[in-house]
């Protein structure tokens, strides 16, 4: 009985999540919802690295911005396929990641987190300098969105509902794909390595190789988001190479709570949410987004998710149902 | 003199200025790395700070000296209680949460500016003393320049010897150096952090302070000055005060002169460069292994 | 049969000689003691074996192989498990998880995400619980590792070890911390050990090891000064000198 309560209570997450993907495009605009799945991505692949491998990197924009950018210039130029282009920008994302990861990951805690800025820094500025390809600071204009070709259908994801549509179902799939990684033997190596990395190589594991492994895959993903987001808007905005974007992947994945799988999303809904509807009542949103982050700090590390568990244990307590599960939440 | 030598002349001469001001930032941030471990992310916001507040203090005194005097004075008093109180608490829990915390500071501070201030850029005019320019033979140079030069040497002479000279320095150096020494001496390391990161943090304001009549205000200009902080720390040695002086200078000319020579390649060569320092030599170009 | 052998091997601090020429021969199936006072060297000792630290000079041999230069890991890969001094474990995971990572590791310790295959899976499971019994942790496999008591978190701390069925298991002054009754507890359990493992074993507690050694090294100041059978070690002056008045 309790394991079918384990199995009823691990589906709960995904069942809200695909309820709320059916909802959000009647609670806001459909660019907005899908920009929301966009960034869920990202924040996901952002926290296979810092809530599971225990890795703060501050250059996450370098994966993502390589991503539209690569997946942009395809569409621009050679008119791909769109499942094509994500899968370029995939691999870019991921052969970047594997460079930089190859050159930063033996740097420990500080200088790991300063490299990790560096090359971001550096891939924002040859862009910037690159403007006859990458259109400068101006960013990439024009990004097409080609019909998805399958043989027996076509899908046409011009229309902003469609995209919508096509985008949920690239992210559940990613969800998926790095929830079975998280849940995988390698996945609890990483997790081993954030909690006690000495320990783990005394096991015999190769933790440099781990962490490289983890970052190519945090980098492919970002890739990925950015291919998705570049075909949101029809534009690839400097912005997504930018370190600030960086910073906010990070905001909102602590936000959110790193110590659940399904945490990156929630702080995704709650940025993404901030950034494009409050936005238009008062600009300095981010300061709202700065004191929350603060808030999280002091008080609720585990971010949203955390609140949450603490609520319905509270909850729980008061009504007497049963006894919360504390700890490292599996979901 | 002919006009090239007299282009490179004012263009190092600039280089130098600005390379000042990097030195400033820089030593700033490297003292607050080497005590507290973490990059301070706020960094480039408490510069901003301290021209904002330069603004804010000459419109209501008309004084610019008192505005260069005090702005500094408020942001080493406003950074020493934000240590004390919010940082201090957070040591526990470990570097990483520290490092977000600075980096929430400079979001907040940075949309606080803009709240304040408005999104408009501002400019402010040097006072009546140091106005007009210096005429220095083969070319005239302005005085306000020559003034941010000779004032930062000051501060950075100053600020030496009180590393090298004092007792207090010394703790502090020691302080970089080996924290469980330190404490184990018997000194309050605490206490020896709030002070570095007022006495940083103050530095970047001074920093500002002085480039304020040169480059004018901008409310993003915390945002665009951090990562080249970040370079002048990587490329002097984290921690290390000569280093962030020595790269404060090489970068500031380099960008200068590079910037009317190259433009295309200045920044991804200042950027390639901390790359490579961080990873073959992190001791920086003058630090000691 | 040598199972592990080191030659002369110096680690020096600055001027801090930590182990000092050491020449140690571990015979496969003994439970092999090192104690001596604190500060003597054992834990580098165990360190340079281990790999953890390099020495200045000297060799290690693991089965005749000179693994001297070869990283952490790549010496656990070979046989070598360790536990540590203090205690060592990944809080957030549970006992079960603990045991598991160090049984994994020696089945596929390879950096990609790759399945597993169902029996195999199976097979560690079993393991995990082979091993927690061994220790006595088997009814608490559920419970998050930082949860644990101090002394069942020293239990864990060699299951860990135990996990990777080492050629050579070493143990860190596996009593430290623990009380009386825990401490009898743990010789009971590194005494059924060794009927099946080779175990070098530090303690500083000379009368701990007695019982249990086949051999004993006596280190002080970083030199083995004694090296024999519990008896011999017991009437040994040089012993008895460097332990007057240090307890």
């Amino acid at each position: 009985m309790a394991k079918l309560r384990q199995r009823v209570g691990g589906f709960i997450p995904w069942a809200v999540l695909v309820i709320l993907i059916l909802v959000l495009p009647d609670l806001t605009r459909p660019t907005v919802a899908t920009e929301v799945w966009v960034f869920a991505v990202l924040a996901l692949a952002f926290n296979l690295l810092l809530g599971y491998t225990g890795l703060l990197s501050f250059g996450q924009a370098t994966f993502f911005g390589t991503g539209a950018y690569t997946a942009g210039l395809l569409l621009i130029h050679q008119r791909v396929h769109p499942l094509a282009a994500l899968a370029a920008a995939a691999l870019a994302g991921g052969l970047v990641a594997a460079v930089i990861g190859y050159l930063c990951i033996r740097r420990i805690g500080l200088y790991f987190i300063m490299l990790t800025f560096a090359f971001n820094l550096m891939a924002y500025f040859i862009v910037y300098q690159a403007s006859s390809i990458t259109g400068g600071v101006d960013g990439l204009p024009g990004v097409p969105r080609p019909p998805v070709n399958l043989y027996v259908l076509t899908w046409d994801i011009r229309s902003g509902i469609a995209y919508y549509l096509f985008v949920s179902l690239i992210f559940l799939l990613c969800a998926i794909a790095l929830k079975k990684v998280v849940d995988s033997p390698f996945g609890l190596v990483l997790q081993a390595i954030r909690e006690n990395e000495a320990r783990a190589a005394a096991l015999g594991y190769n933790t440099a190789a781990f962490k490289r492994v983890a970052f190519i895959i945090s980098g492919a993903f970002s890739g990925l988001a950015g291919a998705l987001y570049g075909m949101l808007f029809g534009i690839v905005p400097i912005d997504t190479i930018y370190w600030v974007t960086s910073g906010n992947v990070v905001f909102m994945t602590l936000i959110g709570g790193t110590t659940s799988f399904f945490g990156p999303i929630v702080g995704a809904v709650f940025f993404i949410w901030l950034a494009e509807t409050v936005s238009v009542r008062w600009e300095r949103w981010p300061l709202i987004v700065g004191l929350v982050f603060v808030f999280v700090i002091f008080f609720f590390r585990g971010g949203f998710v955390e609140v949450w568990h603490r609520a319905y244990g509270l909850l729980a307590r008061l009504t007497q149902r049963g006894q919360p599960k504390y700890g490292h939440s599996k979901d | 003199m002919d006009n090239l030598a007299t282009t490179v002349a004012i263009q190092f001469f600039n280089g130098l200025v600005i390379g000042m001001i990097y030195a400033l930032i820089g030593i700033g941030l490297t003292l607050i790395l080497g005590l507290l471990d973490i990059p301070n992310f706020a960094h480039g916001a408490l510069y901003a700070l301290g021209a904002y507040l330069l603004l804010q203090l000459v419109g209501v005194t008309g004084s610019f000296w008192l505005g260069m005097l005090v702005a500094p004075v408020i942001v080493f008093t406003v950074s020493v209680i934000l240590e004390r109180f919010m940082i201090r608490p957070l040591y526990p829990a470990g570097s990483n949460y520290v490092l977000l915390f600075t980096f929430a500071v400079s979001v907040i501070v940075q949309e606080l500016i803009i709240i304040l201030w408005g999104p408009v850029g501002f400019s402010i005019l040097p006072p009546q003393a140091l106005a007009g320019s210096v005429d220095l033979g083969p070319f005239s140079y302005p005085r306000y320049h020559l003034f941010v030069m000779i004032a930062s040497l000051a501060v950075i002479l100053g600020l030496w010897l009180m590393l090298e000279r004092t007792r207090y320095g010394a703790i502090m150096r020691a302080g970089i150096e080996n924290k469980t020494m330190v404490s184990a001496l018997g000194i309050d390391i605490y206490r020896l952090f709030t002070v570095g990161f007022g006495l940083g943090a103050s530095l970047a304001a001074l920093a500002g302070v002085l480039i304020a009549p040169i480059r004018g205000l901008m409310p993003y200009m915390g945002v665009d000055i951090l990562p080249f902080a970040f370079v002048v720390v990587a490329v002097g040695g984290l921690g290390n005060v000569i280093g962030a002086i020595a790269a404060g200078l090489i970068i500031g000319v380099t960008q200068s002169l590079t910037t009317q020579f190259w433009p295309q390649g200045s920044t991804i060569t200042i950027f390639g460069v901390m790359a490579i320092i961080l990873l073959t030599r992190p001791q920086g170009l003058f630090g000691a292994r | 049969m040598v199972i592990l052998r080191t030659e002369n091997l110096t680690v020096r601090f600055g001027a801090l000689t930590a182990v000092d020429r050491v020449n140690l021969e571990v015979q496969a199936g003994t439970v092999h003691s090192v104690i001596g006072p604190n500060g003597a060297g054992k834990t580098t000792l165990f360190n340079s074996i281990a790999g953890e630290v390099r020495p200045v000079s000297g060799r290690v041999f693991f089965l005749d192989r000179d693994i001297t230069h070869l990283t952490v890991y790549q010496r656990a890969q070979l046989g070598i498990g360790r536990s540590f001094q203090r205690t060592n474990i990944f809080p957030n995971l549970t006992v079960f998880e603990n045991v598991w990572l160090a049984a994994f590791a020696r089945v596929r310790p390879s950096s990609l995400p790759a399945p597993v295959p169902r029996h195999r899976l199976s097979e560690l499971k079993d393991r995990v619980y082979e091993v927690l019994g061994e220790v006595g942790l088997a009814d608490r496999a559920g419970y998050r590792a930082a949860e644990l008591s101090h002394g069942d978190q020293r239990l864990l701390e060699v299951a860990i070890a135990l996990g990777l069925s080492p050629k050579v298991l070493m143990l860190d002054e596996p009593t430290a911390g623990l009380s009386p009754e825990e401490t009898r507890l743990m010789m009971g359990v590194i005494k059924q050990l060794g009927r099946r493992y080779t175990i070098l074993l530090i303690e500083h507690k000379i009368h701990l090891v007695m019982e249990v050694s086949e051999t004993i090294s006596v280190m002080h100041f970083g030199r083995i000064i004694a090296q024999g059978p519990p008896e011999e070690i017991r009437k040994n002056p040089a012993v008895q000198e460097a332990y007057l008045g240090r307890r």
